[in-house]
């Protein structure tokens, strides 16, 4: 389904942009664990 | 609301509807009124994507729900930005090779027209139910400002979203989520800068995080498997992926705003740009709900948030028992703001043992506080057994109107319109395409000349706003709007979602296997919501797999293909 030849500005390919979501979802929610655990 | 207040709401949502038309004004056949013009790109294609989700009920009940029971509600997006990444690579390639209009003419070509017609049926039920909760929201508002009749308030509010949107196709309902999102996000950080400004001068904001924290507020994930919890990061992340891959890859509201424009990139940035964004997002908005409670530690709030609904009740027979509760509270929260003193005197000293013991302290008075209010909940169900006892929905539009000053009053409601009219948008405008797209066209006047369907898909978008209006019309019934649409989508979207699925990875199995098996499903999951008290993400799943399942087995049982003699 997705194109892996295809280039896409920024990541290059898609599976990389798809890889920097979730990398970015796991530093969210890390985060708001932080927030979670630090100020209770 | 004063006369600058007025000049804020209307300036903005004037400028924001005229800068829709003037964008739209040369659209006049029915590929760009469904479609949009190629000119909308992947920042528009986001922001549309973000506005139509963040409806008025999401700045209404989010930050209410924080107020009531803390930050946990965030977890319901952790499966957004992993259905996200699916709908980018699966869903949408396909929708573009296929060029379709709606999602459920890609059913049409893979599996037949009855299975076409269920998949659009589901949503025209479920997103036209959603729709009058739409319209519900900011008529809560308005009636709670102006002190008009709710119902009257609901067929204004109403009427003024059906006009803009029939008027609008989807290019203007694009360009004008861009504009209206940007004023949410700017309404809101000026809403939350001001919380901060009101705060008692010697509490910083991050003394204001450990008082929240210490009321329990920021719990904002929980890792524990118990199922019947509401809230915790396991069921809402894999109930909530199925409900956001159902959502954005199968409801034609959201598929609609990222086929706009035309290009495949565009609209996977579009997509992506929401699976990073949302969380934050909603987390700001949540924290807002947090900021506010820990507002009201230093500052009186109202019993009961409703006022006008306690006004009537007190006027009942139950006004004496009202009264006393009254006087407890008083007396409560006065010993509750010694507390609160003592509490941040102690995280000020920075000494463990007296935070300890003021947490503690805070912490029984706060429970005597929710005491009194359930009673006073009773006491108002007594006076009128019909009356709505959560007022979640009211906590932050309360604080809004009585704390921040005019203009930003105004913003704020300029805010609220803003995600009621860009959610409304998209959702009559898809529930007018699928319609014309689905139905009328293929089923009841096929051939027409294009000038016709343009005006038929209008004049359905006007209809549907009229089927809006009448549900939003006993969406008071409901406990919580935002729960509301999530409990009514995760009832649906399982069985759109499978039957989706089954088209995309199952290619041997075929129409009637999977007709009969999405029937099925949906009954199952109607049954089990009213027979039993699975949280009702779970639906999702459920609704999923036994199409998937079902249609399996039909396909190589019932419906399996003979072999020529």
């Amino acid at each position: 389904m997705s194109q892996p030849n295809e280039s896409v500005p920024l990541f290059g390919t898609w599976r990389r942009a798809y890889l920097a979501v979730v990398v970015v979802f796991v530093l969210e929610v890390a985060f708001f664990y932080f927030v979670s655990r630090h100020f209770s | 609301m004063s006369g600058l207040d007025y000049a804020v709401l209307f300036g903005t949502l004037l400028a924001i509807a005229i800068y829709g038309w003037w964008k739209s004004h040369a659209d006049r056949d029915l590929n760009h009124y469904l479609r949009g013009d190629a000119s909308i790109r992947w920042g528009t294609i986001g922001l549309s994507v973000m506005a139509t989700q963040a409806s008025a009920v999401t700045f209404l009940s989010t930050p209410g729900q924080a107020y009531e029971n803390g930050m946990g509600f965030l977890q319901n997006y952790f499966g957004l930005p992993f259905a996200l990444i699916v709908v980018c690579a699966v869903f949408i390639p396909i929708y573009h090779r296929l060029k379709v209009v709606t999602a459920y003419e890609y059913l049409g070509q893979r599996f037949d027209q009855k299975t076409r017609l269920l998949g659009a049926f589901l949503f025209l039920l479920q997103r036209g139910l959603a729709a009058g909760i739409t319209i519900y929201a900011p008529a809560i508002i308005l009636s709670a400002l102006l002190g008009w009749n709710l119902r009257l308030t609901i067929l204004l509010a109403g009427l003024f979203v059906v006009l803009y949107t029939t008027s609008g196709g989807t290019t203007a309902v694009s360009h004008t989520q861009k504009w209206q999102m940007a004023v949410i996000l700017a309404g809101m950080a000026v809403a939350f800068g001001m919380i901060l400004h009101r705060l008692p001068p010697d509490v910083s904001f991050l003394q204001a995080l450990s008082i929240g924290g210490r009321m329990g507020k920021l719990d904002a994930v929980d890792f524990s498997f118990d199922f019947q919890r509401r809230y915790t990061f396991w069921s809402w992340t894999l109930g909530g992926f199925f409900l956001a891959l159902s959502y954005f890859g199968t409801d034609q509201s959201q598929v609609q705003r990222y086929l706009a424009g035309g290009s495949l990139t565009s609209g996977r940035f579009g997509l992506l740009f929401n699976a990073v964004l949302k969380l934050p997002m909603q987390f700001f908005i949540l924290l807002t709900g947090v900021m506010v409670f820990v507002f009201f530690q230093f500052e009186k709030p109202p019993l009961f948030f409703n006022q006008p609904a306690y006004q009537r009740a007190a006027q009942t027979t139950q006004a004496a028992n009202l009264a006393g509760l009254e006087t407890r509270y008083d007396a409560v929260f006065a010993q509750k703001q010694t507390e609160i003193r003592a509490l941040t005197n102690a995280l000020n000293s920075g000494a463990a043992p007296a935070i300890a013991s003021a947490t503690s302290a805070v912490r029984q008075q706060q429970k005597a506080i929710d005491d009194i209010r359930g009673e006073m909940k009773r006491t108002l169900k007594a006076a009128d057994p019909k009356m709505e006892t959560n007022d979640a929905d009211y906590v932050f539009i309360s604080f809004v109107l009585r704390y921040l000053p005019h203009g930003i009053i105004g913003l704020l409601i300029a805010v609220i319109f803003c995600a009621a009219m860009s959610s409304s948008a998209s959702e009559l405008n898809a529930l007018g395409s699928t319609t014309v797209v689905d139905f009328y066209r293929p089923l009841l006047h096929p051939g027409a000349s294009e000038a016709h369907y343009l005006f038929v898909s209008k004049l359905f978008t006007a209809l549907w706003g009229g089927v809006a209006i009448s549900f939003a019309l006993f969406a008071n019934l409901v406990e919580n709007l935002i729960q509301a649409i999530n409990i009514l989508g995760s009832i649906f979207y399982g069985s759109i979602l499978g039957i989706f699925l089954v088209a995309f990875f199952l290619r041997f199995v075929r129409g009637s296997a999977v007709f009969v098996a999405a029937v099925t499903s949906q009954v199952l999951v109607l049954v089990l919501f009213y027979s039993t008290k699975i949280g009702y993400l779970w639906y999702n799943l459920i609704g999923c797999v036994v199409v998937l399942a079902l249609s399996v087995l039909l396909e190589k049982t019932l419906f399996r293909p003979r072999s020529p003699a």
